[in-house]
């Protein structure tokens, strides 16, 4: 490994948004407003690429946090601190920073997959669903992640936005690259959509995304990489989660080992695999078979996001399937900015568990992990919600987070009555998933092609 | 989730045990020739085979004592050595074979009545395996309490068996009509889920051989564990499954100041082999009684002198696949079944040890299952135990509101016929033959019958 084969780049900026995104412009210092979280733009550095000169930046002389990836794999995070470097971090004093920080982690994975490796190009067809509900910023932003997708080194996928607003601009966005069908779902609830997704997929695979979510170019490949049999991954792998990363930073980074695990059925402990959200991965960055997803009848429409995908997960496991999370393939996305986001995104996540596991409580074979689960979170946040140390979020978001874990209990047992209520309605109507032609000059090309 | 199910004779050669795709563990139930001697589980995690070096040594911890008992060794550490992958070396196996190979016993005639229910091919394929059977004197009755009878009568006929067509509803009617068309001297009764092993009439007879003996009933081992609820219900042991023998005589009445005699859950109707002249006169079994029919006639037997023995030799293999849905209805049942015996016991018999069961034992023991179920020491679901408790609780009660109404609709003289006889607990059926036997009248209370 050559210390001048480095670079860096923003989280993002290997498909060119860093800059037009504006990190830095967007960072808000402490105080700056009542209610806004401080936020630090994320750097990544390759280590396969020369390393360049970093501006550390920051009129405050803050931390600044940087990914170390070798080749497609990340190695873990390194912060400069600006009090020490100055504005800006020479090549010599960022690799020497790193190596003090992260050289077990750079021979370990040396040793034992070889940075030389390239993940292959995979011919596995994909089709990667996108769930949108619209609103003012939704074109622009589909749009920036639909251009970072058309970069994906991938030769065969497609792309399906389930759009659940009928918005007239994603419409138009989607008339301008040739890969993407569009369709609407007007059923509320992300579940609704990421079943039509499923169900209008040609692709063997498909994968999940956010609307506000920003692939790197490895994505995908990591992703089949875990499917594909001459790769060496497992043949009954039936869904591999990938990394997720802010783009901007409000808090000191969880260490993560970023290696690649697998979970099989009667791997858990005792409250495995109900915690699966916080090791296996999240539905920001998801693939699934789809053959898996018929066979298990899709999403749960009665779970809110989240707690579809915890859903998935659980049931995946318990019908002795096998997910693998792979931390090459990563992506980026926005988290909460604002303490009023934090505490809303909390409250959804209390909600969102707690409903998961009251609906698997009354399972023979998962009941008692769910009421084991279920009991220990609740410990776990009055404990946090009185005690400072035992928190990583303020008060107010965990008492939020509380609030939803109490009404989520009884919210699956009403959520189901009432979509077994709406099921009358919906099957008075056509509500098979169906797409939407696209008129642009883009379904001209791809028809004449 | 899944558990393989297999079975290994030690005194023939066998090796490793593959696990399957798919499954999650692997239970053995060894064997030495045809008598169980336990089980083993084993979750063989990476390599998903079960070595014999493992096997041998989960044998010899678990079952080494049984082994060496039968096997006639001096010390169990010697099991160890002697479970060779090619079987029990010979001069060992020969004297094994040879002391379990030389006793004979009579073979009286017995009906098999099996009980079914719109279920004509699962009938069949019962019937085949009865036809297997190496008892030389029975003969096969079907009991169809099927909503549409034609497609079993035709398979009955086709099978060349006997065939009844019960039409008032409930498993305990249907066998009491087996008992009123059956001559033959014993009864033998089977669910039609059921795959008896060739050799399980002949063991059931054999029980039977004490003089005082009137009811013998068997292990029914679940075929297969193919699911949660298959699984759930083999922890919940809802069927007898002993590898011992066990023997119910009327001293069992008086074993404990604070228990009642073992009669629930010591057999099943699914496997059970009943004298038949002592039924007729007993009165047959308890149609109220859902699932627990035959601890009633256990209790009934047990105070009339007799004696019960479960033998855990005459093996049949249960078929069902349970789902969620019918193993939460059955437990249920279950319960609800076991607390009106228990009610029954004390309003009938004054057996106050009931009352001790129903009221502080039974529900000790949930409140205690579910607490270890909650702290992940059991792996049995904590929502089947709430399950238990409502049909325990609301089992009598139900009854209660039935048995008023059919007082309130039936006239004074069928509700004198159904009276219970007190003698033996139930109505006789007509047509006994008592002459050459005599049932001395229960006490009321068991305390003054030790006096």
């Amino acid at each position: 490994m050559s210390a001048n084969a480095s670079s860096v780049v923003r989280a993002g900026d290997a498909l060119g948004y860093g800059t037009t995104h504006g990190h830095a412009a967007r960072r808000v210092v402490a105080g700056a407003g009542r209610g806004v979280l401080m936020s630090v733009a994320i750097l990544q550095v390759d280590l396969a690429q020369p390393l360049p000169t970093l501006q550390t930046g920051g009129r405050r002389g803050g931390a600044q946090w940087i990914l170390v990836k070798l080749g497609p794999q990340p190695l873990g995070w390194v912060c400069c601190d600006a009090k020490q470097f100055g504005k800006s971090i020479g090549p010599d004093a960022l690799l020497k920073l790193i190596y003090g920080t992260l050289s077990r982690r750079i021979q370990l994975v040396s040793r034992e997959r070889g940075h030389d490796k390239p993940i292959a190009l995979t011919r596995t067809p994909f089709s990667i669903v996108i769930c949108t509900r619209g609103g003012g910023a939704a074109g622009a932003a589909l749009e920036r992640q639909l251009q970072g997708i058309a970069k994906l080194r991938t030769p065969s996928f497609e792309v399906i936005v389930v759009d659940r607003a009928a918005a007239a601009n994603l419409a138009g966005v989607c008339e301008t690259f040739p890969f993407v069908r569009y369709a609407h779902d007007p059923r509320s609830g992300v579940n609704y959509a990421r079943n039509t997704g499923w169900q209008l997929a040609r692709g063997e695979i498909v994968a999940y995304l956010d609307d506000d979510a920003i692939v790197d170019p490895h994505w995908l490949n990591a992703l089949a990489a875990n499917y594909d049999d001459d790769h060496g991954a497992d043949s009954q792998v039936n869904c591999v989660t990938g990394l997720f990363l802010p783009r901007e930073a409000t808090a000191e980074p969880r260490e993560q080992d970023f290696s690649r695990r697998v979970y099989r059925a009667g791997t858990w402990n005792t409250t495995f695999p109900f915690d699966a959200v916080t090791r296996v991965g999240a539905g920001v960055n998801l693939s699934v078979r789809r053959q898996t997803l018929e066979a298990m009848g899709g999403f749960d429409v009665a779970l809110s996001g989240r707690g579809g995908e915890l859903d998935l997960f659980v049931r995946i496991l318990r019908d002795g399937g096998a997910i693998v999370h792979d931390p090459r393939a990563i992506c980026f996305g926005a988290i909460p900015t604002t303490s009023g986001q934090l505490r809303q995104r909390m409250f959804d996540d209390g909600i969102a568990f707690t409903s998961c596991c009251a609906k698997h409580a009354y399972d023979l074979e998962l009941g008692n992990h769910a009421i084991r689960m279920l009991a220990r979170w609740f410990r776990q946040r009055l404990v946090a919600a009185v005690r400072p140390r035992q928190r990583d979020f303020s008060c107010d978001a965990v008492v939020a987070e509380l609030v939803g874990g109490v009404i989520g209990l009884r919210a699956y047992g009403r959520a189901a009555r009432r979509v077994r209520r709406d099921q009358p309605k919906f099957s008075g109507r056509d509500m098979t998933p169906r797409e939407i032609p696209l008129r642009g000059a883009a379904a001209a090309n791809r028809k004449a092609a | 989730m899944k558990i393989q199910v297999e079975q290994l004779d030690l005194l023939a050669p066998w090796h490793a045990i593959t696990m399957r795709a798919g499954y999650y563990a692997v239970r053995v139930t060894v064997r030495l020739g045809a008598i169980p001697i336990g089980g083993v589980f084993v979750r063989p995690v990476r390599t998903r085979v079960v070595r014999h070096d493992r096997l041998r040594r989960r044998i010899a911890r678990e079952c080494g004592s049984a082994i060496a008992k039968l096997l006639g060794l001096a010390a169990v550490r010697d099991v160890e050595e002697v479970l060779l992958s090619s079987g029990v070396p010979e001069p060992i196996r020969g004297a094994f074979v040879e002391a379990h190979s030389q006793r004979s016993w009579p073979t009286p005639g017995v009906t098999v009545a099996i009980y079914t229910r719109d279920r004509a091919d699962v009938l069949e394929a019962c019937v085949r395996s009865l036809q297997q059977l190496d008892y030389p004197n029975f003969d096969i009755l079907v009991l169809d309490n099927s909503h549409d009878p034609v497609p079993t009568r035709e398979r009955a006929e086709k099978l060349g068996v006997e065939y009844i067509r019960c039409l008032a509803s409930g498993a305990g009617r249907a066998r009491n009509a087996a008992v009123e068309q059956s001559r033959s001297e014993w009864i033998a009764f089977l669910d039609d889920d059921c795959r008896p092993e060739r050799n399980w009439l002949k063991e059931l007879v054999r029980a039977a051989q004490d003089a005082d003996c009137r009811c013998v009933c068997g292990p029914v081992r679940p075929a297969k564990l193919e699911s949660s609820a298959d699984i759930a219900f083999a922890m919940h042991g809802g069927f007898p499954n002993g590898f011992t023998h066990r023997v119910l005589t009327p001293a069992s009445l008086d074993c404990s100041l604070t228990r009642p005699a073992p009669a629930w859950r010591f057999g099943s109707t699914a496997n059970l082999l009943v004298h038949r002249v002592f039924i007729q006169l007993a009165g047959g079994f308890d149609v109220d009684l859902a699932n627990d029919e035959e601890a009633d006639l256990f209790y009934r037997a047990i105070l009339a002198g007799h004696t019960v023995h479960y033998t855990p030799l005459a093996i049949v293999a249960h078929q069902r696949a349970w789902t969620r849905k019918s193993l939460r209805h059955w437990i249920r049942a279950s319960a609800g079944a076991a607390a009106i015996y228990h009610v029954q016991r004390v309003l009938r018999y004054w057996d106050y040890r009931s009352l001790i069961e129903l009221a502080w034992h039974r529900p000790l023991a949930l409140a205690r299952a579910l607490a270890s179920a909650i702290r992940g020491r059991s792996r049995y679901p904590w929502s089947l135990l709430l399950v238990e408790f409502r049909g325990m609780i609301a089992g009598p009660v139900t009854h209660a509101a039935m048995r008023l109404r059919r007082l309130g609709k039936s006239n004074a003289a069928k509700s004198q016929a159904r009276r219970p006889n007190r003698k033996l607990g139930a109505t006789p059926i007509p047509s006994p033959d008592p002459a050459t036997l005599t049932y001395g009248a229960p006490p009321r209370n068991p305390s003054n019958r030790a006096a």
